[in-house]
């Protein structure tokens, strides 16, 4: 279940986005119809299939391996390989988790051959060490502090592992529920919840730390 | 499949403080201010985390993938499809097979090769020792370029 559900409860009716109570059956069908043009070889199927997807996988590519040329040419065999491998598309999950599933499993082949490591340890200690780095950097009695914060903040964000940016801008940017997110990494949902409260919670740490010695 | 990591999820979360990471997540996209001081706290955070990312790719991208795939251009082969626990599982069990073979006719044949490889490396004389710095030397050249190619890619990333 997505985690900000019990949260959407307590706010009011008018304020809650139609994108966390999605009407799933026209989602599924819309997805289904997507697919069986592009598998009828129906004229710019497959562009607005690509069209309507890039943005994500573009995301989850660069939030994993950040290297631009990389990920054009990660982002392109993704989509080939949609194309190549569309017919065992089943309707089963949504197209966008099919095809997050697919962005994410070519960019960690890319860093596991790369070897470079697509989660921390988990330890706290080592967490924090890696986010204490952070913006050493930055004269923050000098900025204004608003662009200073933010600065740091993407800074730190940055300096995060591959895993954690990465399913922190899939939860917050790209608005992808937990459950979709578990789809797409295999990862258990409450393994994901884990990692977006501990990364936010290291986030605002860092922030406050810093901020902290203006006071 | 999904890992089971219980302790881990246990460990990690407090509710309260996901609740409020929740509501300051929620604030960032549809607006409102919560009185919550630690709500507050995670106000930048999620406003930082909502910031669009620079889109580097092309306008004709979307255009260039659906000519490539319609001229039938395959994605490169380093790109290797994700193992199936099947392929995993049988994987194994050639590998199982191979080494229980290999013992079988080392037991069987062992002692008919041992002496003519004896004699033909000349392991019994003080050749054995060049043979051992030699192989020292190779194992150490291959980790040094190891290490080299590793310090330059994380260099790169």
């Amino acid at each position: 279940m997505d985690g900000g559900a019990t949260l959407l409860e307590t706010l009011p009716a008018t304020a809650v986005p139609q994108t966390d109570a999605p009407d799933r059956t026209a989602e599924r069908a819309a997805d289904r119809a997507l697919a069986e043009a592009v598998l009828a070889n129906a004229p710019g199927a497959f562009e607005r299939l690509v069209k309507q997807y890039q943005g994500l996988c573009y995301h989850i590519i660069h939030r994993m391996v950040r290297h631009p040329d990389d990920t054009r040419e990660l982002c392109q065999d993704t989509f080939l390989r949609v194309h190549r491998y569309l017919h065992q598309y089943r309707g089963e999950s949504s197209l966008q988790a099919w095809i997050g599933q697919v962005a994410y499993s070519v960019a960690k082949r890319h860093l596991e051959r790369k070897r470079i490591p697509v989660q921390d340890a988990a330890d706290p200690e080592e967490h924090q060490a890696l986010l204490d780095n952070v913006g050493d950097g930055f004269d923050l009695e000098r900025a204004n502090v608003d662009e200073e914060s933010s600065r740091l903040l993407h800074a730190a964000i940055e300096s995060l592992p591959p895993m954690q940016r990465t399913l922190l801008t899939l939860y917050h940017l790209d608005e992808v529920p937990i459950a979709e997110i578990a789809a797409m990494t295999g990862l258990a949902e409450g393994t994901i919840k884990s990692h977006l409260f501990r990364s936010r919670q290291r986030l605002r740490q860092v922030l406050e730390a810093r901020m902290g010695a203006l006071a | 499949m999904k890992k089971h990591d219980k302790g881990f999820e246990e460990r990690a979360v407090d509710e309260r403080e996901w609740q409020a990471q929740e509501r300051a997540r929620l604030e960032a996209r549809i607006g409102g201010t919560s009185d919550d001081p630690l709500v507050a706290r995670y106000r930048k955070v999620s406003q930082a985390l909502r910031a669009p990312l620079p889109d580097a790719l092309p306008d004709d991208f979307a255009a260039q993938v659906a000519r490539m795939a319609q001229a039938g251009v395959a994605a490169p082969m380093h790109v290797e499809e994700p193992d199936s626990p099947f392929e995993r599982d049988l994987t194994r069990v050639l590998v199982g097979l191979f080494g229980v073979a290999a013992v079988v006719f080392a037991a069987m044949f062992g002692k008919a090769w041992l002496a003519p490889t004896m004699e033909l490396l000349r392991l019994d004389s003080g050749v054995a020792v060049n043979w051992v710095l030699a192989l020292g030397a190779c194992v150490g050249a291959t980790w040094l370029t190891e290490q080299v190619r590793r310090h330059r890619q994380d260099a790169h990333a």
